[in-house]
């Protein structure tokens, strides 16, 4: 009973079984969709969604919300590809220069925000539009990239046996393992869950919560631009019309990867299963054959849907049982 | 005293002056959009096509208001407008009636309605993770109904129905009049408008005073369920089709700026219906004047940027702190 009751107020333990019970049943139904040659493409295949959904964790985790980050991704991209293309730059320069725009545009919607006190809802759906009309302003059509730079760094590949990492899957996998550490040990992390836990308290503690939050939104901006760059890496070009509804996908993974949306409580490591989760899902609808958005969109929302009523359902089970025994176990539950 | 009220009632106009002065800087830069006619007993312009146009959002946004001042959100409203918009072309195909194909939309959207009602009410998760999570789901099963194509409603007798114009006005316009009309009724003449602005501003008292709490925030979702679903059968009515993956895209963004220029706010508590029709009306006003102008769309969503920004800091004072 206890144990359950444990388990119910650790929503990335739950995500975690779920996840296994899916790889399980999955892998029984068909030859080879458990292998090394899946698992590699499953984490090139989602690093740009990997990335995005980082920064949308920690801007939940904060406290806060970023509706941009699907804009601000293709503005990055089509931005990337356009100083490489026109502007004769080396792609790493020019990727260095487009997730500093995304930084200092997540910025600036940290600082409309705090200083209008503004909802971030709103302030962040002003930026969907606006970022969109700069991506669009870039260039309207799609803008293919070929720089030996760029070849060289589609081609390198890290061994290890049969698996294969990419450099998409190796930025993503550093980015989440620093996320990791950073949110559990460092300074900034701590000050990040004080903030997004009680804004209030931690202002009496001598935090200034708006400063961490326009921190928080230069991150995600820089994230979201980080997740453009993979798109360019990724597809070879950029597009002004990419990643639109990638921000609700990102939070949809942070959700699921044990993310509250009250702030406070968030999880890289569960970040980055939320993002496997669906893209292990994407995978199984194509060995299941019925290639198809209908078919994608029906899985993976249904699956946050259950997940989180499931949640919802084990953690108020969780909390009146624990009253009910007088357990001393501390159940956090999201406040609404 | 007096001044003060008189100030206090001029500023709740705001969405009023909006749709003015972006009427006027319409009228007055781009040729011909003042023009109104009265063509083969119609009456035909560049602002009854504004009207026109705006419908879609207009009918969303009202359900939507209701949902905003009972201190939730709806995401879904896009992905209804579609699913209802499949729905009731794959429903005329096969029967060929109207009256079957509305019932087969307002039945999707009360469906999807009370699911949200269901998440949000019953297991207690935040409004903005449940129907985020809807809008996936029922976008999906648009497209599944679809079949991936896209499906025509030309032959049974919605399209003309709503394509006829009693009085020279379009029958579309006159469906937004009618659904405001019985919102307005609910919210002024019954209980329910007192019992949903007491649940939004507070629901801890609301519910301490013995107000059905739950159920009438579930109402709100299933009532914006039906509006959405009401927008899809407009929307595939005009096009004379259902596409499921693009009708009612970022529908549910247009109708959450409607209804933030009209002056609810967002942490609930107040349903300005109203306003919400005058806000979606401005922007569209707005939109028609910069598609005339021959200007290119993205600069059209600079603008619209820009717009929720100004209309958020100008109405910021009565707001609590965000929904999210």
């Amino acid at each position: 009973m206890s144990k359950l009751r444990e388990l119910a107020s650790k929503p990335l333990a739950l995500s975690c079984a779920g996840f296994a019970v899916l790889v399980v049943l999955a892998g029984a139904r068909y030859d080879g969709l458990v292998s090394a040659g899946v698992l590699a493409n499953l984490i090139e295949d989602n690093a740009e969604l990997g990335l995005a959904a980082l920064g949308a964790m920690w801007v939940l985790v904060g406290g806060g919300l970023d509706l941009s980050i699907g804009s601000v991704c293709a503005c990055a991209g089509i931005g990337a590809a356009k100083l490489i293309v026109a502007g004769g730059f080396d792609p790493l320069a020019a990727f260095a220069l487009v997730v500093c725009g995304g930084a200092a545009f997540g910025a600036l919607q940290g600082v409309a925000i705090e200083r209008l006190a503004l909802p971030p809802f709103l302030v962040t759906l002003a930026g969907l539009f606006i970022a969109r009309a700069a991506a669009l302003s870039i260039e309207l059509e799609s803008l293919a990239v070929s720089h030996p730079t760029l070849a060289a760094l589609g081609d390198t590949r890290v061994r290890l046996g049969e698996f294969s990492i990419g450099p998409l899957g190796l930025a993503w996998l550093a980015a989440t393992l620093a996320s990791a550490f950073a949110l559990a040990s460092s300074r900034f992390g701590r000050r990040v869950r004080a903030v997004g836990g009680n804004a209030r308290a931690a202002l009496h503690f001598g935090l200034a919560p708006a400063r961490v939050r326009v921190e928080l939104y230069a991150l995600s901006g820089g994230f979201a631009a980080l997740a453009g760059v993979a798109h360019v890496v990724y597809g070879g070009s950029g597009s002004a019309i990419a990643a639109s509804g990638l921000e609700l996908e990102a939070i949809a993974a942070a959700v699921v990867g044990g993310t509250s949306l009250a702030g406070g409580l968030g999880s890289a490591l569960g970040t980055a299963l939320g993002v496997a989760l669906f893209g292990f899902i994407q995978t199984v609808i194509l060995f299941e054959g019925t290639l198809g958005a209908g078919w994608t969109r029906v899985a993976v929302g249904g699956l946050f849907l259950g997940f989180v009523a499931l949640r919802a359902g084990l953690q108020r089970w969780a909390l009146r049982s624990a009253t009910a025994d007088g357990a001393a176990t501390v159940v956090p539950v999201d406040p609404r | 005293m007096a001044s003060e009220r008189v100030r206090a009632k001029l500023a709740s106009f705001a969405p009023l002056y909006v749709l003015i002065a972006t009427w006027l800087v319409a009228a007055h830069s781009t040729p011909h959009f003042a023009d109104l006619a009265w063509r083969d007993g119609r009456l035909v312009g560049a602002s009854v096509d504004a009207c026109v146009r705006a419908v879609p959002v207009m009918l969303a946004a009202l359900g939507l208001t209701l949902v905003i001042a009972g201190g939730g959100i709806d995401l879904s409203v896009g992905s209804v407008l579609a699913l209802a918009a499949v729905g009731a072309a794959r429903v005329s195909e096969a029967d060929g009636s109207a009256a079957a194909a509305v019932a087969a939309a307002l039945g999707l959207g009360l469906l999807v309605g009370a699911l949200n009602g269901t998440l949000v009410v019953a297991l207690g998760l935040a409004p903005i993770v449940a129907t985020l999570a809807s809008m996936i789901v029922v976008r999906g099963a648009a497209q599944l109904a679809a079949g991936g194509v896209v499906v025509p409603i030309d032959r049974s007798g919605l399209v003309e129905i709503l394509a006829a114009r009693p009085a020279g006005l379009p029958a579309s316009v006159l469906l937004v009049g009618l659904l405001f009309a019985a919102f307005a009724v609910a919210k002024r003449r019954f209980a329910f408008g007192l019992y949903l602005e007491a649940s939004g501003d507070n629901p801890r008292a609301a519910r301490l005073a013995g107000l059905p709490v739950g159920a009438v925030l579930f109402a709100t979702y299933v009532l914006a369920g039906l509006a959405a679903a009401l927008a899809g059968l407009v929307v595939a009515s005009e096009i004379r089709a259902a596409d499921s993956a693009s009708a009612g895209l970022y529908l549910e963004l247009d109708a959450i700026l409607a209804v933030v220029i009209g002056g609810t706010p967002l942490s609930g508590g107040r349903a300005r219906l109203l306003a919400t029709l005058v806000g979606a009306l401005a922007l569209q006003t707005l939109a028609t004047a910069m598609l005339m102008h021959g200007l290119a769309p993205h600069i059209a969503l600079l603008v619209k940027g820009v717009v929720v920004l100004v209309a958020a800091a100008t109405a910021r004072p009565s707001w609590g702190r965000a929904i999210a």
